[in-house]
């Protein structure tokens, strides 16, 4: 079983500052989604919702169909896992781990593969562990949780990339063996990206948008091939992108390629790629862009 | 699932418990130890007489209080963040304030009982108040609920200062609540306008005490009912 969310016109304001606005967003259950949004977006706030750490000012937030607020049986299969992680410092890891078994599907035995598979030494105290094997801790108590709604919040900070790599790739395994709803919120859009099912986009606390990973990478195009060529069939689109090595270039242009362009790219000897989800999501949340 | 779930606030308040158990009751009881030792030892080789557990009676609570004050606050936040109601949350805070109550009476009455054994030489043993069951009682869950309540607002007020300084009243409170029974109660001479001892007259203490610590109660409860899990500080 897993989680779907639905937010009905939701607002949260901190004083007078609207964190998020009329916020309406779905999504569905048994999907692993992408959170993207620059930093103050309202990525923390939305996620905060979803977990009822906090109770919106105006609007509804239904997990499973039900209210989320006060809601046990709910909530209690939610896991909201925070950069750093919550936790007590004064405890040892152990003794977070075992304080997991507070959720009702929580997976100890689990947890401790993991912590042993990661590295992490049992006995030592939380504030003894680096921010690294802290972000791994966390990430550890939110795969073990076994929740029906998952939510990680920039929780690889700190982690180096092959601990990352590891972390995304047991995440996947846990999700194939056990279908559930993912939210990824991270700044490493690219590192994620082949993870991702579905991209929602925050910007400036309100949904920029929301589509499958399919529809953003035929979003844009990447153009590859002899410089002179590509900058010559590039020269009517906007620009996300471009690198260049010697005499071969790569643009990345904001726009789906029709079939004359293709035809004209294959005669050129130019190869048409698929656009980075962060080279799109840069272009979207341009501060002097205007409209979705 | 449904028996975990139902069971997970006492599972909590149980293991706040023991660990207050193991920390402050242990630190407590050897606290109490260490000082009859020491008076077995004054009395053995000087012509010391008395009973210091005077001291620990009245001022034993105040752990209480920061039992109270540190468990609420480092426990909302981590309950919260774990998948529990705010609802769970009072539910295993209010379990676990009555074994804290209950364990602090009991050390009182160990001191009593030490006393009135041992040390009390017309056998009348303590006359003060918070020596009978109900006055120790209520005198534990007042201090327990005032350190509870500075702990909720420092929690809703995510450790700021305006937290803080909430915090101090409700702790001030607790501390200075025989003033007002003084200015009120006392008959003073002519040529004086009022005039104020600390401590204070206990006579009306106990009753004035359990409305407190329902109106303590009231704070955390109100305090906390909506508050939000704040952000972390990255």
């Amino acid at each position: 079983m897993s989680f779907a969310v639905t937010l009905r016109d939701v607002t949260l304001k901190y004083r007078d500052t609207d964190a998020l606005a009329d916020v309406n967003l779905d999504l569905e259950a048994g999907k692993i989604y992408g959170l993207l949004g620059r930093n103050g977006a309202g990525k923390t706030s939305l996620l905060s919702l979803i977990a009822a750490f906090r109770k919106p000012t105006a609007g509804e937030v239904f997990v499973d169909g039900e209210p989320v607020w006060e809601n046990a049986p709910i909530v209690s299969r939610i896991a909201l896992i925070r950069e750093g992680g919550d936790f007590d410092d004064t405890e040892t890891v152990k003794s977070t781990i075992e304080t997991g078994q507070i959720r009702p599907a929580f997976d100890t035995e689990y947890a401790l593969h993991l912590a042993d598979r990661f590295e992490l030494p049992l006995k030592k105290r939380i504030r003894e562990l680096s921010r690294g094997k802290r972000s791994i801790l966390a990430a550890i108590c939110g795969l073990a949780a076994r929740a029906e709604l998952t939510m990680f919040d920039e929780v690889h900070l700190g982690m180096d990339a092959p601990t990352r790599d590891a972390f995304y790739k047991e995440l996947l395994a846990e999700y194939m063996d056990r279908p559930h709803t993912v939210v990824l919120s991270t700044h490493l859009i690219d590192e994620v990206a082949n993870y991702l099912e579905s991209v929602v986009i925050v910007d400036r606390g309100r949904i920029l948008r929301h589509e499958e990973v399919e529809v953003f990478q035929n979003m844009g195009a990447t153009l590859t091939g002899p410089a002179a060529a590509v900058d010559e069939l590039a020269a009517s689109h906007d620009v996300l992108a471009e690198q260049q090595l010697g005499g071969t270039k790569s643009i990345t242009v904001a726009a789906a390629v029709d079939p004359g362009t293709r035809e004209r790219a294959a005669a050129a000897g130019i190869e048409i790629g698929p656009v980075g989800l962060q080279d799109l999501f840069i272009h979207l949340t341009e501060p002097n862009r205007k409209g979705a | 699932m449904t028996t975990v779930l139902a069971h997970r606030k006492y599972r909590l308040a149980l293991r706040w418990a023991a660990e207050v158990g193991k920390t402050f009751g242990l630190w407590t009881l050897i606290a109490f130890a260490v000082l009859h030792l020491v008076q077995l030892g004054l009395r053995l080789s000087t012509s010391f007489e008395g009973d210091m557990s005077f001291y620990l009676l009245r001022y034993l609570p105040f752990v209480l209080t920061a039992v109270g004050l540190v468990y609420l606050l480092k426990a909302f936040p981590l309950a919260i963040a774990a998948g529990l109601t705010r609802k769970e949350f009072f539910a295993a805070f209010a379990v676990f304030s009555g074994i804290a109550i209950a364990g602090g009476v009991a050390v009182m009455q160990l001191v009593k009982l030490v006393h009135n054994l041992f040390y009390s030489a017309d056998g009348g043993g303590l006359d003060l108040y918070g020596a009978t069951l109900l006055e120790t009682l209520i005198r534990m869950a007042v201090y327990f609920t005032a350190g509870a309540a500075a702990g909720a607002l420092l929690a809703r007020f995510d450790r700021r200062a305006s937290g803080g300084i909430l915090a101090g009243a409700a702790v001030s409170v607790l501390i200075f609540r025989t003033i007002p029974f003084q200015l009120l109660l006392a008959e003073f001479p002519e040529d004086v306008a009022f005039a104020v001892e600390y401590p204070g007259s206990e006579e009306l203490l106990a009753p004035f005490d359990a409305v407190l610590t329902v109106l303590f109660v009231l704070v955390v409860w109100l305090t906390l009912a909506r508050a939000p899990l704040p952000h972390k500080k990255g």
